[in-house]
């Protein structure tokens, strides 16, 4: 649900990266606002939760132009990943447009990547939310662990564990370095503003 | 100063950080009050373009001040829109005061105001421990009707199960364990907190009561002694339905607790009664009426995923069906009434009672409301 700003002639709309928790939600965003300095509005909000941090900054994509003459701004989240947050994730979910959901590829995480995909559905249907509906892209992080020697899942598994039934765009990633950041952040706008669009050419009818 | 509200509401619906976003896109600038029963003084948070930058509550202010608001989950706020001319105290953004206000809610660092708080089940390792029993509190105590104070140590009776005695109490500090007497000992089913009463509220209806339960101070504990004269009086004044409802609401009370600590002590209940019948209410059903029972006898019923739980057995004189200013958890919406084939009934006049109830003292609606909760904190205690 984006919000229209009528002050600012703007429409907000709202991004969060979900996973499991240390899976690289945060690096993604770090890397982001690092990178893409240009297109950030405003500070990065960091809270300190256990074994975790929740991030939170508005981006402005340009390249993406304007929907009715409006501009877009994307607030970009993490959740906390730990189970006690649920307020704080049912919160951060609430109104999302898009989702980005970071899957760990380190072997002994292959479950908790399940639970944690299961775990948005349920929220998402607590939101009156279809996850075959909202705009989403994986993205099997970690991939660099592969050249320490680390036991990653190959990119197929995971596609079979998580992407089966979902059939959205994924990407491989290694958020420490930056790869496949962008492309997946880009590749999310893109989809969450073509089905905003769609909404609001609907409307208008 | 009241004419300039610009949006006000319950906090149930709409709680303090979708407010708080509310006024962010809004850009407002203006002062937001909220009240909570369960809090003496109210939260005030001044905004400046949609930013939080001053709150007071009582003797704090600052971010101090304004965390604990969020765990006001029951309350009213009102946002009115008004120059803000304070010096800015609070230099967070919204969403990052938000964030941090639900994190330490989740954490446990501020404290829900509600009337029924639950333990964690984390902390629970011991299922002996009463520690994780719900907790029920009630609103804000009225001084007015508090004849005494009387201080009591760990573990001192209160009172006791089977005894008579009229006198009721208010909790001012501290928790009181409410027992059920059993053949294999006491078993606790319950504990209460500030605000919530001791006693039976159908004491001032009908003299000589008996003690349902008994009660045993956890820790130190600070009770006031109600002023039963000041409530005889009120009581004396209740109409023959309003009278019939409380001392019904008390018989209710018993009978879910009896149920409770069979259930606790796994003596095996019978529900054949309702056997092979229709319900004159069916749960669920979306009735706005209720009745005084005149003959026969009605069973409250609630169907959870176990079967159909018996919840209290009533007789002439006691009321079935949807009283307005009571939410106990039963029919019509979560328990169905069962008949006996002579039942008779005749209809409340509901808009009566309403008026009547909405003229009470506030230390007799609280006393309502205390039982109330208590009741539907049992029934879901049943059916769990």
């Amino acid at each position: 649900m984006a919000v229209f700003n009528l002050k600012k002639r703007e429409i907000e709309c709202k991004i969060v990266y979900y996973g499991p928790g240390r899976c690289g939600k945060t690096t993604n965003l770090e890397y982001i606002f690092k990178a893409y300095k240009k297109q950030v509005e405003g500070e990065m909000v960091s809270i300190n939760t256990e074994g975790d941090r929740t991030l939170f900054f508005d981006f402005l994509p340009m390249e993406l132009g304007k929907i009715k003459g409006c501009d877009v701004r994307v607030q970009l989240f993490t959740v906390p990943g730990q189970v006690q947050y649920s307020s704080t994730r049912k919160l951060v979910l609430r109104g999302v447009d898009g989702i980005i959901f970071v899957a760990d590829s380190l072997e002994v995480r292959r479950e908790k990547n399940m639970l944690s995909l299961k775990d948005l559905q349920q929220n998402l249907k607590d939101y009156g939310l279809n996850i075959f509906k909202i705009p989403m892209i994986l993205q099997y992080n970690k991939r660099d662990l592969a050249d320490e020697g680390m036991p990653i899942m190959p990119i197929e598994k995971m596609e079979k564990d998580l992407n089966r039934q979902l059939k959205v765009p994924s990407f491989p990633g290694s958020a420490v370095k930056g790869d496949g950041v962008g492309v997946t952040l880009q590749e999310c706008l893109k989809r969450t503003l073509h089905s905003l669009q769609k909404q609001f050419n609907w409307a208008q009818k | 100063m009241k004419n300039n509200i610009a949006i006000a509401g319950s906090l149930t619906f709409l709680n303090l950080s979708e407010v708080f976003q509310l006024l962010g896109s809004n850009a407002s600038t203006g002062i937001l009050r909220i009240i909570s029963r369960y809090e003496e003084n109210p939260g005030i948070i001044y905004f400046l373009n949609g930013n939080p930058v001053d709150a007071v509550c009582g003797s704090l202010s600052g971010l101090d001040a304004l965390f604990p608001l969020f765990g006001w989950t029951d309350g009213d706020y009102e946002f009115s829109l008004e120059p803000v001319e304070k010096k800015i105290q609070i230099r967070k953004n919204r969403m990052e005061v938000i964030l941090e206000g639900l994190k330490m809610l989740d954490e446990g660092m501020i404290d829900r105001h509600n009337p029924i708080t639950y333990r964690s089940k984390k902390i629970s390792t011991n299922r002996k421990s009463s520690a994780d029993l719900p907790l029920i509190k009630g609103p804000l105590v009225d001084y007015m009707y508090v004849a005494d104070e009387e201080d009591y140590q760990d573990g001192e009776i209160i009172i006791q199960q089977g005894k008579h005695g009229d006198w009721s109490w208010v909790v001012l500090s501290g928790i009181v364990e409410i027992q059920k007497e059993t053949p294999k000992g006491p078993i606790p089913f319950l504990r209460v907190g500030t605000g919530s009463f001791i006693g039976n509220i159908a004491a001032y209806q009908i003299k000589n009561t008996v003690r349902a339960y008994s009660a045993v101070s956890v820790g130190e504990v600070q009770l006031g002694v109600l002023d039963s004269q000041r409530l005889s009086q009120e009581n004396a004044k209740f109409s023959h339905g309003l009278s019939r409802v409380v001392i019904s609401l008390d018989k209710r009370y018993k009978q879910c607790s009896n149920r409770l600590a069979d259930q606790l002590i796994k003596k095996k209940q019978s529900d054949d009664i309702i056997k092979e019948k229709e319900p004159i209410i069916k749960q669920g059903e979306n009735k706005e009426d209720a009745f005084l029972i005149d003959e026969g006898t009605a069973f409250i019923c609630r169907k959870t995923d176990k079967g159909n739980i018996l919840l209290a057995r009533l007789e002439d004189g006691d009321f079935i069906g949807k009283i307005p200013f009571l939410n106990l958890g039963h029919e019509p919406f979560s328990a169905s009434v069962y008949a006996s084939d002579d039942l008779k009934f005749k209809s409340l006049n509901l808009d009566d009672l309403q008026k009547e109830y909405d003229h009470l003292s506030t230390t007799v609606k609280n006393m309502i409301e205390n039982i109330s909760a208590i009741i539907s904190t049992i029934t879901t205690m049943l059916s769990e």
